[in-house]
């Protein structure tokens, strides 16, 4: 008897093609919409905390134990080659690199603009940032010579100067005495993260350590591990190797502001999607129920005929269950393709302005497909599609055969 | 089939608080083979009561012992055996289904007795044969005229060979020609498979072929 109900079902299917191709269409959409939107919105979280990671925080941190109160190079450490061998050792860590950080103010010819000087260690430094990722390995280490830096764009704009010239530099050293210094604009970075680019200029980390008198003494030690997930399990570990007077922070510490905002965000992206969820299953609710009810004459005839009420429920279920099938999978094929080619150009967001810039997502948002978050996407639509199918099932399989057949659709 | 006696069947409506008697303590016997049609003018009761025999509508009162067998005190579950199995059906607007041939709305109600695929298409073939549509095997309902539609609705209700062959106006929509072929098949059907046939119908070229007529009147055996 199922088999024959199967056939009967999927014949239906095809026979109603007209009004099935609707539901189909608007059950399509549904799944390349909030498969699409899911994606976005993985990207954007993703985006955000590579953000994070690049933007010279990394995965963790070691910083003094007052850095936090006083972020200047008063606020300094010495941290052993074999400690760094050790942390960069450890299963998971991609990277480990020292860096010092002065706040200083710069001065141009007609500008004064408040900046940071970031000390880098030019091999380990590779690894890590954006800065050691898409400027250092295309340039030479000459460029930091001669008290030569290397200058964000927005930020040589904001001073009104450019390449080559010179810019003097306010700031103070290890023991707190004010040392104004030169500093020539040997050459310009560009980053697709605005606000970085206006604050961070960089120079060799031994320049920087012996200007300011810090001998071997390191403002930070950033860490990054192969997956964000080390970061809570490699915690104790790493935290047993670090410095006296040091301190272990992991980024949401040092980004608290970034990390409550992915909170609330995960929140917020979850209550939309069950608002979603809950919103496409109405009008996928409404359409089956009217195609079913269109064919409450047809469900009495079987009836008549003499198939039991339950094989009524039963034939409904299994048309739900083709035209989910069939409308999920041309879906999710569709999604998928739409979302991996809009990854791969990303969308360019650049008219939202500088409230986004400040999250670090630069002027295009990549949506990030991930074929598990796809197959639960599907797998919950095809789930809430055969649970409103349930109501049309049982409502057809209740009508007497009589009044069902005097029914016209 | 032994015998249909039907007692004392009521079915009332209710309309605004009014109590509306589509059947009044309707009362008769049919015995087996017989031809009998249920007459009178629309609103009459005809098509309830034919309802209420076939267990497609339930009644307010009274039985119908079909066999010695009360119906009315079936459950859903053993009606649908009792339809699938004892009855066939001819109804005023054929009632196939649309998205399957004639061949296959024939065969569907031995398909669902549970019969192999191989004999129920036999079958069906041979009843779309014996109603002279050998040709229309494949064919839609709506690529068939109104005639044939009807037509492939007798081969339908006859193909299971029921004790019992219930048609409700089988001519209402059919002109002259289809309508005495219908009836002429079936006469001949009824022959050949020793089917007792209750049908409804103020068409007096069905009422002219009926062994026995019921008239009813406002729900009453006149």
């Amino acid at each position: 008897m199922i088999a024959i109900i199967f056939k009967l079902a999927w014949r239906n299917v095809l026979g109603y093609s007209d009004k099935n191709k609707i539901i189909v269409s608007i059950i399509i959409v549904s799944v390349i919409f909030i498969q699409f939107l899911w994606a976005l919105s993985e990207g954007f979280g993703r985006q955000v905390k590579t953000f994070a990671l690049d933007s010279l925080v990394g995965n963790m941190q070691i910083l003094h134990e007052n850095a936090k109160i006083n972020p200047s190079v008063a606020n300094s450490f010495e941290i052993s080659d074999i400690t760094l061998n050790k942390i960069a050792t450890i299963q998971g860590v991609v990277g480990v690199t020292k860096r010092v950080k002065v706040p200083m103010v710069l001065r141009s010819e007609r500008v004064a603009q408040n900046a940071m000087l970031v000390g880098i260690d030019l091999v380990t430094e590779q690894k890590l940032s954006f800065y050691g990722k898409d400027y250092l390995p295309y340039n030479e280490p000459i460029t930091y010579k001669n008290n030569g830096v290397v200058m964000g764009k927005t930020l040589v704009d904001d001073l009104e100067t450019q390449k080559n010239f010179r810019v003097v530099s306010s700031a103070e050293d290890y023991k707190g005495n004010s040392i104004e210094s030169p500093l020539y604009i040997n050459d310009i970075y560009k980053s697709s993260m605005p606000n970085v680019e206006e604050m961070y200029l960089f120079q060799d980390i031994k320049q920087v350590q012996k200007r300011y008198n810090l001998g071997n003494k390191v403002t930070e030690v950033s860490i990054i591990f192969s997956d964000d997930k080390y970061t809570d399990a490699l915690y104790d570990e790493i935290n047993k190797l670090i410095p006296p007077h040091t301190k272990l922070y992991k980024w949401g510490d040092i980004m608290g502001f970034l990390k409550n905002w992915l909170a609330m965000m995960t929140i917020n992206i979850t209550v939309f999607f069950l608002i979603v969820f809950i919103s496409a299953s109405f009008p996928l609710a409404n359409t089956l129920l009217i195609s079913v009810l269109e064919r409450t004459h047809e469900f009495g005839i079987i009836n008549a005929l003499g198939l039991k009420k339950f094989y009524i429920f039963l034939l409904i279920m299994f048309e739900a269950f083709f035209i989910l099938l069939i409308s999920i999978s041309i879906g999710f094929i569709l999604g998928a393709i739409i979302t991996i080619t809009l990854s791969d150009i990303g969308i360019n967001i650049s008219g939202f302005g500088a409230g986004l810039a400040q999250l670090g997502l630069g002027d295009y948002l990549y949506p990030h497909y991930n074929i598990v978050s796809s197959i639960i996407i599907a797998s919950l639509l095809f789930i809430i599609g055969m649970l409103v199918s349930l109501y049309p099932a049982i409502k057809a399989s209740l009508y007497n055969p009589a009044t069902a057949m005097s029914k016209r659709g | 089939m032994k015998s249909i006696i039907i007692k004392n069947i009521s079915k009332i409506y209710v309309q605004a608080n009014t109590n509306f008697y589509a059947l009044k303590n309707v009362s008769f016997e049919i015995v087996p083979k017989e031809f009998v049609v249920l007459s009178g003018p629309s609103g009459s009761g005809k098509s309830t009561l034919l309802n209420i025999i076939g267990s497609l509508d339930s009644a307010s009162s009274g039985e119908i012992l079909i066999n010695g067998e009360d119906i009315c005190k079936k459950n859903s579950s053993e009606l649908s055996n009792f339809r699938l199995h004892k009855l066939g059906f001819i109804f005023q607007s054929y009632n196939l289904l649309p998205v399957l041939t004639a061949l296959e709305n024939v065969a569907l109600s031995l398909d669902l007795q549970g019969l192999p695929k191989k004999e129920s298409i036999e079958r069906a073939k041979q009843a779309l044969s014996d109603v002279g549509l050998a040709n229309y095997f494949k064919s839609k309902p709506k690529e068939l005229s109104g005639g044939q539609q009807q037509r492939v609705a007798i081969a339908r209700a006859l193909v299971g060979n029921p004790e019992l062959i219930l048609a409700d106006e089988p001519t209402a929509n059919l002109d002259g020609k289809n309508a005495e072929s219908l009836i002429a098949i079936m006469k001949s059907m009824k022959e050949k498979y020793n089917t007792t046939i209750i049908a409804s119908s103020h068409d007096d070229r069905v009422i002219t072929q009926a062994e026995r007529l019921i008239k009813l009147r406002d729900g009453e055996i006149v």
